[in-house]
């Protein structure tokens, strides 16, 4: 650290990085440069204008493992607000910058480049850039302006210059800007970063959030027809709607400039009121602005509202509403990938395309940190992994990326502590998670146990079964005999009580044997009375040769004990015939096999076709409405 | 709904087994206890229950 004397006013001023050569004097604000041995005065800075930043001079944090400390800034304005660039020196040494604006941070470093930069007029949002061997889209282009410095910067700044940037994503959360204001455009390459993640001490602390605290608002008249307005976002909004006329102002601009006036045919209430807080589990926010939209699909307007929430260290957030279905949504800055069906992957997710309008805004109230219009349009791509949504929305020159996660009304009613109810929901949510879904995975992971177990007891029974031939005698019967009744010898059936199948084959043709039977336990007297018809007939007729029966018959009984048994037969027919008996012991059986599976997946198949009719609700409020319950479904795309 | 799945195909299952096991089957049978030992020596004697039954 080098120290010396402001030249102004004898103070000391220190320079802790040595990447910096110019520090902003903090009891006069003399901006010194710094040269070998001494320091040159080079004017006044002046002064930063109120932001509502939590960062400030002396915040200290972490970067990937590496500390750092805040040591100067530069603020600039754009066209949407006041956006800083904090100086930080590393405890490795390095030189890095810390891009802050409405919540939003991003870490980067000067870098050198060999690829060709394109020109400032030639930068479209989306275009694709080649940064040292990384490849990054154009998010947006501004023109800055540099308001102020403060502290150790490692260049010369002073108010008023113009600073025309380009914002650049990359893969994942990387980022990049490129700074057109020096002859050779400087690159800084870094990444977006969570403001928990960079772990920030000696933040600013405000007033009505640091406590308990009400919340701290900023009152003035409307400069169109003199009611109370009142601003919450803490410097960091810059439009606020007149709760009277409906006089959008230009907060940021020091004589309230009036942006435009909306008419509204009819007033919205919000479901919550503004200036209410909740707790979400990012901490809390405070309600601050309420907007309603519509796109129109086939000539019907179709509504939905959107709420503002406001955290000065956490930033933006947004609560939609849509037939009673609410989403928490927060910007994200990880850019997605496209794929080839319409379809994108975020973080390692699929989002499938859900739909794409044109969205405009009819109603505002409350403050934005954008100026907002009545009627300002975008086109509006929402893509869903229940229970998440990702947004694309592009207007011109800008793309902006959120990701959003379903909230239970419930839970928002918990959260704001609401007393009165919330609209009710109709339909289902684009991304409503289906109840079902856990229910079908466990459903599915029993049904695959249960078949396991069914297939395993059919196979043990198949090894196992005896199925062995126990007797079998050829008989002859003749209508004409006395005593038509045969007895057999007596055969063992030994083994656990298990089945009997008794198969028989004839030699009728044209004709037909009754047998009346009985399997006859020789030890017990117990008898298992049955009776078989075989018939087998055949012959030609106009449509040409026909056959109808079997010569063949089997008949399984069940739960026979072992023993020693005998057939008693009793046969009947018109015609001579001889028949074969034979006896089979323990033959396994496959359709109890086959019922069981049939009852195990009726369960997962009802569970599934519920969620199917789930999913097809769902749809039909897309872009891809399901043709039908029973097909594979979302190819129904015009 | 799951508890209610698992106990249906525990019970399901259970049946399967058991029916498996001991030969279980629909067939239509009629279980006579204490028939007569002569039979072997004289069929004649055994009225089937079946031996009435209508046919072609």
């Amino acid at each position: 650290m080098v120290k010396v004397n402001c030249p102004s006013c004898g103070a000391s001023v220190a320079f802790q990085s040595t990447f910096s050569i110019v520090a902003v004097c903090e009891h006069c604000s003399s901006t010194l440069v710094r040269h070998d041995i001494n320091v040159e005065d080079i004017g006044k800075m002046a002064t930063l204008q109120s932001d509502g930043s939590p960062l400030q001079l002396g915040v200290g944090g972490e970067y990937k493992g590496v500390s750092f400390s805040v040591v100067g800034r530069i603020q600039l304005r754009y066209d949407r607000g006041i956006w800083n660039e904090w100086h930080l020196m590393f405890s490795d040494g390095r030189s890095g910058w810390l891009g802050e604006a409405g919540g939003t941070y991003a870490v980067s470093f000067l870098r050198q480049t060999d690829t060709p930069i394109p020109g400032f007029e030639s930068l479209k949002a989306g275009g694709k850039i080649q940064l040292r061997d990384q490849s990054f889209w154009v998010q947006n282009v501004e023109s800055a302006r540099c308001i102020a410095g403060e502290g150790e910067l490692p260049f010369r700044v002073a108010s008023g210059y113009e600073a025309p940037v380009a914002d650049l994503l990359g893969d994942q959360a990387s980022f990049a800007t490129i700074d057109y204001s020096e002859e050779a455009p400087l690159v800084f390459i870094g990444e977006y970063v969570e403001f928990d993640d960079l772990r920030l001490s000696n933040l600013r602390e405000f007033e009505s959030w640091s406590n308990k605290a009400s919340p701290k608002v900023r009152a003035f008249q409307c400069v169109q027809c003199g009611g109370a307005v009142t601003q919450r976002g803490l410097l960091q909004t810059i439009s606020v709607v007149c709760p009277s006329c409906g006089t959008i102002i230009d907060v940021s601009d020091d004589n309230l400039k009036v942006l435009s006036t909306f008419e509204a045919k009819t007033k919205v209430k919000p479901a919550i009121p503004l200036g209410t807080r909740g707790t979400f589990s990012e901490g809390e926010f405070e309600l601050i602005g309420f907007l309603q939209r519509f796109v129109t699909v086939e000539g019907v307007d179709y509504h939905w509202r959107e709420y503002l929430l406001f955290n000065p260290y956490k930033g933006f957030r947004w609560l939609s509403e849509y037939n009673g279905h609410w989403n928490y949504i927060k910007s994200t800055l990880h850019r997605p990938s496209m794929l080839g069906n319409g379809d994108m992957r975020y973080k390692g997710k699929t989002f499938r395309h859900f739909q794409s309008a044109t969205a405009k805004v009819d109603y505002v109230i409350g403050e934005f940190y954008w100026r907002v219009q009545q009627g300002e349009a975008c086109l509006v791509s929402d893509f869903i992994d229940p229970p998440r949504m990702f947004s694309v929305e592009n207007t011109e020159g800008d793309i902006s990326y959120s990701v959003g996660e379903y909230m239970e009304p419930a839970d928002i009613a918990s959260a704001f502590k609401l007393t009165t109810p919330l609209p009710s929901r109709i339909g289902v949510g684009g991304s409503q998670p289906s109840p079902l879904e856990k229910t079908v995975s466990k459903v599915g992971a029993f049904t695959l146990a249960f078949l396991a177990i069914a297939l395993a007891i059919q196979l043990a029974t198949l090894a196992f079964s005896q199925n062995r031939l126990v007797y079998q005698k050829e008989l002859a019967y003749k209508p004409t005999d006395a005593e038509k009744s045969r007895v057999t010898e007596v055969f063992e059936l030994n083994g656990r009580t298990s089945n009997v199948v008794v198969r028989t084959r004839a030699n009728v043709t044209n004709a037909w044997i009754y047998l009346s039977m009985a399997l006859i336990n020789d030890d017990t007297g117990t008898a298992y009375d049955f009776g078989r018809e075989i018939g087998y007939y055949f012959g030609t007729d106009s449509d040409g040769a026909w056959s109808e029966g079997s010569q063949t018959d089997s008949v399984y009984l069940p739960h026979v004990p072992s023993g020693h048994y005998y057939l008693r037969v009793e046969p009947e027919g018109a015609a001579p015939a001889t028949y074969m008996l034979q006896v089979y012991r323990d033959v396994p059986r496959w359709w109890m096999f086959l019922v069981t599976v049939g009852l195990i997946v009726i369960f997962p198949a009802v569970v599934l076709w519920m969620k199917r009719s789930f999913e097809f609700k769902r749809w039909s409020e897309s872009d891809h409405p399901m043709s039908n319950l029973v097909s594979s479904g979302e190819e129904d795309d015009e | 709904m799951i508890r209610g799945f698992v106990v249906f195909g525990t019970l399901l299952l259970t049946t399967f087994a058991y029916a498996t096991y001991t030969g279980a089957g629909f067939v239509q049978y009629e279980e006579i206890k204490d028939v007569p030992k002569s039979i072997r020596n004289n069929p004649g004697v055994y009225r089937s229950v079946y031996s009435r039954v209508p046919h072609k």
